[in-house]
């Protein structure tokens, strides 16, 4: 049994490449992500889905699971936001679902006293561990990758020892937060839909934002060219840290609650979303609207096993060869671009 | 970044590194770790008002470390490579789950089979965890992070499958009866990691695969150019990676008698934590496994004394977060490298 779910894994993989041969990366050597050539693989995919579901399930299209998706979709989808900041720029964030989590206890711990200010010191706590990522990777010089998961370390420690239960929310006007709809478009929705219009002006009007994009492309020409790199990384890992604050904010709304255990594999969910949107695992490309159509691809995939009543410890391992067939595809196809290219 | 020199010295010295020209900057020689250790032996024994060098206080320690002795050996080989494994913690549970419920007298989800078969069953089972892994970090250009906690996630999602969640509580009683026997005052679990580490430590200073693995970490495109085969290569270290994995699984489970699909969570973030505290650099092609060893025992030590004076074990978590981050901090700092 378990050597046949093995087996499966390679064989999947295998397949990856050629399943998405037209992936979003194909063929197209050093030229940005943002320039429009890199094809429309998102959008299919996405369209392929929707469709797919509508067919598999007469629950799919009903207004009540469409508004419970996107609602679970501004959730993880604000987390995507800082995701892709800091792949954009060249890192990764492997510690946005306990930084969520720190952020829902401390929300759920505080509104009761603080109020308005309970929320913004979720977040701030949640920007002041992005900071700790930050300075981790800049003046420590730790591999974002390692930083990011000791930083997670810490936050699930700071979570846990907040309360190592959950915490009920009772505060009704927090609760609004989760209960408004706007027909079948949940208030969350929105939230997200406006940080994500933020987000795309602040990267497309401001240095900083371009900054993210050449430090990703490659840090020393950008050092040379007089982009202050440091601070960009920590600006980076800072806004991931406020999003993902942000973001244990409206779970906490959705669940009524704090939840110290939350978030864990949101990482990576966040990377595979990122990434079936196209943006490039080695930094410096990638459209940040693509990257969250590929978060609302990323669930509706979920989803759609739901409603067909996949079980859902099979949903973990499909999900698992899913992400490395999004993340091995465009890797394929560069390495076959540059046979003598970068090495992870 | 390190320079190609390396590359044609296999295990290497883990004393100077010729970083950026610069001859008074080296990496904190081994010998740095065994003081760090010392005092902490020290601080142990003060702190704890004696009570931490008690004989059986020890013994537990080290039967506590055992078994991320071992994983911690086989995350020693992913980052020597400059590379990560994130998913033999779980692939230790799976091999646990697999041993104790085959080598059961009462199966729930696998045949019965005789000890001796079941351990080798769970041991081939890492070994094809880490074959999937090695493969894929050889033939595709994927970061082994991301490839493994892909797989990290596909064998949880095995083990709950296979288990429908409930813990295996009877492997054989041979099994149990093992894990608490003692030779001397040490276990034989404890015998056994100390076997593993002559092992790892063997293959890593003595075989060829050992040395090419250091010139892969070194520097991968210099090591391809002199012929060594990058790929093979990384087939192996996924590979022994696994089957180290496998049989801290099978410690853990001797260890405790009983194993339930969401232990081990904290492995992960434990082995990883050994090798950086051990002083062996992300950036690769550096390392030995008494490295290792040292880092284990001194996370060990810190996580007994913790316990020892009553810190609660989140809070634990939190520190040894802030201690990956301490360590591989200092140790960028005095190497100068930027890796992985």
């Amino acid at each position: 049994m378990t050597n046949k779910m093995v087996a499966t894994v390679t064989a999947d993989a295998g397949a990856g490449p050629r399943t998405t041969g037209a992936g979003p990366q194909a063929g197209r050597g050093p030229a940005r992500g943002l320039s429009g050539l890199s094809g429309r693989a998102v959008e299919i995919l996405f369209l392929a889905v929707v469709i797919t579901g509508f067919v598999a399930s007469p629950n799919f299209l009903t207004s009540f699971n469409l508004q419970g998706l996107l609602s679970q979709a501004a959730v993880l989808g604000i987390l995507a936001i800082g995701q892709y900041i800091v792949i954009v720029a060249g890192g990764f964030d492997l510690s946005v679902g306990a930084v969520a989590a720190v952020s829902s206890m401390v929300v759920a711990s505080t509104l009761g006293d603080l109020g308005v200010l309970g929320i913004l010191l979720a977040i701030a706590s949640g920007a002041a561990l992005g900071l700790l990522s930050g300075l981790a990777v800049t003046v420590g010089r730790i591999p974002p990758i390692v930083a990011t998961l000791g930083v997670a370390g810490i936050a699930q420690g700071v979570a846990f020892t907040i309360s190592n239960r959950g915490i009920v929310i009772t505060d009704s006007a927090f609760m609004t937060l989760n209960s408004t709809s706007f027909g079948f478009v949940p208030l969350l929705f929105v939230i997200w839909a406006v940080l994500v219009a933020v987000v795309f002006a602040f990267l497309r009007l401001t240095r900083t934002g371009l900054y993210f994009f050449a430090i990703g492309g490659n840090a020393d020409s950008a050092r040379l060219a007089g982009v202050p790199v440091a601070r960009v990384q920590m600006t980076a890992f800072a806004l991931s840290g406020m999003l993902a604050g942000a973001a244990g904010v409206l779970f906490a709304a959705r669940a009524n609650s704090g939840l110290p255990g939350l978030g864990v594999g949101w990482e990576l969910d966040t990377i595979a979303a990122v990434v079936i949107g196209g943006v490039s695992l080695y930094g410096g490309q990638g459209n940040l609207v693509k990257a969250m159509i590929g978060v609302l691809t990323y669930l509706m995939i979920t989803n759609v096993m739901n409603l067909a009543d996949v079980d859902s410890y099979l949903q973990n391992v499909l999900k698992g060869v899913l992400i490395l067939a999004a993340v091995a595809a465009p890797a394929v196809l560069r390495r076959r671009n540059h046979l003598m290219g970068r090495t992870s | 970044m390190t320079t190609s020199q390396q590359v044609s010295q296999p295990p290497a010295e883990t004393g100077p590194q010729p970083a950026r020209g610069a001859a008074n900057r080296r990496r904190l020689p081994g010998g740095a770790m065994v003081w760090v250790l010392a005092l902490l032996i020290l601080a142990a024994i003060v702190l704890s008002k004696g009570v931490f060098i008690r004989p059986s206080n020890l013994t537990t320690v080290l039967y506590q470390t055992a078994v991320v002795g071992v994983l911690a050996m086989a995350q020693a080989y992913a980052v020597i490579s400059k590379g990560l494994d994130l998913s033999i913690g779980a692939t230790a549970i799976l091999a646990a789950l697999i041993i104790g419920d085959s080598s059961s007298a009462d199966p729930q989800f696998l045949p019965h089979l005789p000890l001796p078969l079941a351990i080798l069953f769970g041991l081939v089972v890492g070994l094809l965890v880490g074959v999937v892994n090695g493969f894929l970090a050889g033939r595709t250009a994927v970061p082994p992070f991301i490839i493994t906690l892909s797989t990290y996630l596909v064998i949880v999602g095995v083990t709950f499958m296979l288990t429908q969640g409930a813990p295996v509580t009877q492997p054989a009683q041979v099994l149990k009866d093992l894990g608490e026997a003692r030779v001397w005052i040490l276990p034989v679990p404890v015998l056994l990691w100390f076997a593993l580490i002559v092992v790892g430590h063997f293959v890593l200073s003595r075989t060829k695969p050992g040395a090419m693995l250091y010139a892969v970490g070194g520097n991968e495109t210099a090591a391809r150019l002199s012929g060594v085969p990058v790929a093979r290569i990384k087939m192996f270290i996924y590979a022994a990676a696994g089957v180290f994995a496998a049989a801290a699984g099978l410690l853990f489970l001797a260890r405790t008698g009983s194993v339930s699909p969401s232990a081990g969570s904290e492995f992960m973030l434990m082995s990883v934590a050994a090798v950086v505290v051990g002083g062996i650099p992300l950036s690769g092609g550096q390392g030995k496994i008494r490295d290792v060893v040292l880092g284990v025992l001194i996370l060990g030590i810190a996580g007994n004394l913790m316990n020892l004076m009553g810190i609660s074990p989140y809070l634990q978590m939190a520190v040894q977060g802030a201690i990956i981050l301490v360590a591989v901090g200092a140790n960028q700092r005095l190497a100068q490298g930027r890796g992985v």
